[in-house]
Parts: C-alpha cells; structure tokens; sequence
C-alpha cells in the first residue's frame, strides 16, 4: 500500500482571466472564486491573516493550515473515481450504418448491462433506420423486467433521426421511454425537425448556424435536454472544432439569459458541472458503454464509431464484467482518465469538473491522452466552461444552475 | 503540400522515447525517420497520403512535446495516480450479484426464462 505524503505548504492554485476579465481560482477540489484584477494580484502578492479575502479563498482550500482537510478529503472522495460504481449509460445500437441487431443480441446485451453494479441504470437505444425495432422493442420490455427482478432503477432513452410511427411511439410512451432526437444543426431549426422528442442529440456541422434559434426552438418545443456533438470533421480541422466551441458557448449564453421562460438543459455542461466522472457524457467505461449490432462491447459510443479494435473490450455473450480489469484496454483508459498525470489538466482550473473521452482524444489526436494545447475537445470543454464560470456572479447564471440541481455554493466562495 | 519535411531537435529536450511515441500517433499518415550526432536528432517526415509534411512534422514534435512532460508529471504523481488506477482496477468491477430469489425459488427462474422466450418470439414476428 502506497503512503501518501501530507502537503507542508500550499501550491499554486490555478487561475484563468475570463472573458470580462476577471480572473478564477480553483481549490483542489474545485471549490472556485472569481476575483477582480486588483484582488488577484494582492492574492498573489500575499494576503495578511486578517484580509476579509483571505478567509474566501481559504473556502477553496488553497491555504495549507487554513483549509478543513478532513472534508475537501470527503468531497475529493466522494466526486472522485474510488467512489465509481459501473457504467450509467448503456447505449445499445439497435440498428446503425445499415447494420440491424437481432432480438437475441439484445437480449445477450441486456443480461450484460444487468451484470454492471450501478443500482441505476439509463439504457439508450439507438434505432437510426427501424430496422433495429424488434431488437429495440425487446430490449425495452425486457430490460423493464430485468429491472423490476432486480429492483433496480432503469432510465429508457429511445433515440432515432425521425419520428417514430405512432404505434411505436405509443408503445415507448407506454414503457415510459424518452424520445431522443439525433439531428444535425445544419439548417434551421424548423419545428417539424423536433418531431414531439424530449430530448435532442444535435451534431453541430461547417454549416450549423444561429443556435440562439436552436435554444430557442428546443425550448418552445419543451425539450427537457440537449447534447451538442461536434460532427467528425471537428475531431482533426481546428476551423470546425473553433466552429463547434463557438457554437456550444453561444447556445449556453442564450440559455443562461433565456432561464425563466426554458427547461432546457445542456447535457455536457451539467455533466461537467457535476464533477462526478460518472455524469461526463460519453466517458468511455466510467459514464458509458456501447453495443454494436454484433454484440460487441465498446468502450463508448465514439470509440464504436473510430472503427476498427481499438475500443472493443468484448462479446456480450461471452464477456463478464468482473474481468474487464484483465483487458488491456482497461487499466490503459484508468491512466488515461487520471487527470493529474496530464501536464496541462494537471494545471487547469477546470481539471476538478472536466474530462475528456480517451475516445475523443484518440480520434482527434491518435493518443488515449491527447494533447490539450490543440485539443479540439479541450477547446470546447473550456468555451462552455467560461461561459459558465464568467458570470458566476450574475444572478441568471446562479438561476440556472439551481434550476439545474448544480451545487453552485461550490463555484462562488 | 510538401511530401518530405526535416529538421533538427537538440536531444536535450526531445527524448528518442518520446520522437517514437510521437511517431505512433501519426499512424499510417506519415513515415518518420530519425538519425543524429551526439547532440541532436534529424527528424525526417514523408507523408504518406494527402497531408502536407511540414503540419505533420508540427505534429510529431508537438506531441513528443507533450509526451515527455506527461512523462515528467507521471512521475511527479506516481503515488496518488498508482493508488487510484489500482484501486479502481481491483474493487471497481465486481461480479455480478444473483438473484436470491430465482436461487431460493427455482420455479421463479423458470417462470422468467419462459416470460424471456415469449417476449423474444414476439420481437421476431416484429421483423
Ligand atoms: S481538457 Fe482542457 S479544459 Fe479540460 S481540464 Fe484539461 S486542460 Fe482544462
């Protein structure tokens, strides 16, 4: 067993000037402050005990001494990875690239899923042409069964790029099934495109435009949630992925105004907000796994996507859950979601609430780790993010994230 | 576009590890060939599809870069990042937990297997 030596002095706490020119400090865990210029630089010149900012900043945890260790421990714990308990999101493609599972696979997908030890479980079924339905409509009742055998919590999430036809849509209704719309943000967003979906996976492309309007349209149309997902093109073209970031930050911008009238929210930012890995939308294996039609387990939607082995940890027939460790793939993605090794995360004062799919790295990058200093993802993680932390001292911004369920009394000591 | 793109890196920053680790990550993309004296390295880059040697050459040095101070970090965080990787590794995956009920009740189990095969009937004559 590893000893872990005590700290004897505080390091230097991240900070970042934002948009508007404030500057944010982060705390270990990060507990977070925005300062003025002037603020700043007396922090850093060095505060007196008495200094009323003193005891703000020590909230974060960044004055060795002053800093309540014993609960930072319990918070660290609590958000961090050794409180990990499987996989939340099982996206199971139904029918995809031409491809169609059959009900037998579903149902081998299905016992797998349930042999994750997460005590609530969302399964995503993606059904891109109907052809996937009877895999679809099996996984539904029996994953629904599964779930009352086992007492175990189960999220249905039927995902489709059109209407489904009414029966079906009956049926998924009746199974208490969210409809997710996958479209792409290329064209306007006109109310026939959203088709009565609860929630939307919109792919922003070169040609996406105005997302004020996008905002704007899903909250008319009383859509609970949306996904921003930057098309492949973004993955390795700087242009598309500043295209995507910009896009992402605008859309937040517009929703952080429009909170009184919009229940909508933006999935990446509460994922991230939430500083739980388990919450980060596509984390391969700690937030998610994938099923091709086949029955083949990747580690993620995205690492399904590259193609190829890279991302395969299995067969849903034959794989077990106790013996993923065994796989090479796993312990390479546990050293690649260990924030603290990456030289750039390890200095960013997003690190305690960002994450990036080794997947996503791997696609843009060709490295589990990727690169951050031109991370395509990095470069979006951190437009939404300042989007967020620039205005933690406007009130609508505050609304939002209560209206969200964030605990912003960590983001504004 | 430029098919072939060289230089030289002083050895004292750029590692051989890290020029190979570097050179993975251009994948089929590129070919890369490294010579040298005792001071530096000459680094050749020959594009092997349609991008431009000289982005690729960028590339390969920006993420040998990165490579040898993750290396450094690595290091540095050795003991916080062995404890978490490993822990998550041996008490992150448990087996799975059988139903006591289908084990007390075996009728149970066999009630379900058969509701199981009714419901996957059902899913084909949907095809
Ligand atoms: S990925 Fe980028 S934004 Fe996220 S923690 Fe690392 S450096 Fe910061």
């Amino acid at each position: 067993m590893t000893r872990l030596r005590e700290p004897r002095s505080a390091g230097p706490a991240p900070a970042r000037t934002l948009p508007g020119g404030k500057i944010l400090v982060v705390g270990p865990t990060g507990r977070a402050a925005l300062l003025t210029g002037a603020e700043h630089a007396a922090f850093c010149a060095g505060l007196e005990e008495s200094d009323p900012l003193r005891a703000r900043l020590a909230a974060l945890g960044i004055f060795a001494g002053a800093a309540d260790a014993a609960a930072l421990a319990r918070e660290e714990v609590e958000c961090g990875r050794l409180n990990w308990s499987g996989p939340a999101t099982h996206v199971l493609l139904a029918s995809v690239r031409g491809s169609a599972m059959s009900p037998q696979t579903a149902k081998d997908v299905v016992d797998f899923v349930f042999s994750t030890p997460r005590p609530t479980l969302t399964l995503e079924i993606v059904d891109e042409d109907g052809r996937g339905w009877p895999a679809a409509w099996f996984a539904a009742e029996y994953a629904r069964r599964r779930a009352e055998w086992a007492g175990r919590g189960l999220a249905l999430v039927f995902r489709a790029p059109a209407a489904p036809p009414p029966e079906r849509l009956a049926f998924l209704r009746g199974r208490r099934a969210t409809v997710r719309a996958a479209l792409s943000a290329d064209g306007p967003p006109e109310p026939g495109r959203l088709f009565g979906a609860e929630r939307a996976r919109i792919v922003i492309g070169r040609g996406a435009r105005d997302p004020e309007g996008w905002v704007d349209a899903l909250s008319a149309a009383r859509f609970s949630s949306v996904s921003w997902v930057a098309a492949p093109a973004a993955a390795r073209n700087p242009a598309a992925a500043r295209h995507y970031a910009r896009f992402a930050a605008r859309a937040l911008a517009r929703l952080i105004d429009a909170q009184e009238t919009s229940n909508l929210r933006d999935e990446l930012a509460l994922g991230l907000l939430a500083s739980r890995p388990w919450e980060v939308p596509g984390l391969d294996l700690l937030e998610t796994l994938a099923y091709a039609p086949d029955g083949t387990v990747f580690s993620s939607e995205e690492g399904w996507e590259i193609g190829g082995t890279a991302f395969q940890l299995g067969d849903a027939r034959t794989l077990r859950f106790q013996d993923l460790p065994a796989h090479p793939l796993v312990p390479a993605l546990a050293a690649a979601l260990t924030r603290e090794t990456q030289p750039l995360c390890a200095d960013c004062v997003y690190r305690s609430c960002c994450q990036i799919p080794p997947s996503a790295h791997f696609r843009a990058q060709g490295t589990l780790y990727g690169r951050l200093l031109d991370s395509p993802r990095c470069l979006a993680h951190m437009a939404i993010l300042d989007s967020i932390f620039s205005r933690l001292d406007d009130e609508k911004c505050l609304k939002l994230l209560d209206k969200w369920g964030v605990d912003s009394g960590r983001f504004t000591c | 576009m430029r098919a072939v793109a060289r230089t030289s890196v002083p050895k004292s920053v750029y590692s051989r590890s890290s020029l190979a680790a570097a050179a993975l990550t251009l994948g089929p993309r590129a070919r890369v060939a490294l010579g040298g004296d005792v001071r530096r390295w000459r680094v050749a880059v020959f594009s092997e599809g349609r991008g431009d040697a000289v982005a690729l050459l960028g590339e390969l040095l920006n993420e040998a870069l990165s490579h040898s101070r993750r290396q450094a970090r690595v290091k540095e965080v050795r003991p916080f990042a062995a404890a978490v990787v490993s822990r998550l590794l041996a008490d992150g995956f448990p087996a799975a937990v059988f139903d006591p009920l289908e084990q007390l009740e075996p009728q149970v189990g066999r009630d379900r297997r058969e509701e199981t095969a009714l419901l996957l009937e059902r899913a084909r004559s949907l095809a």
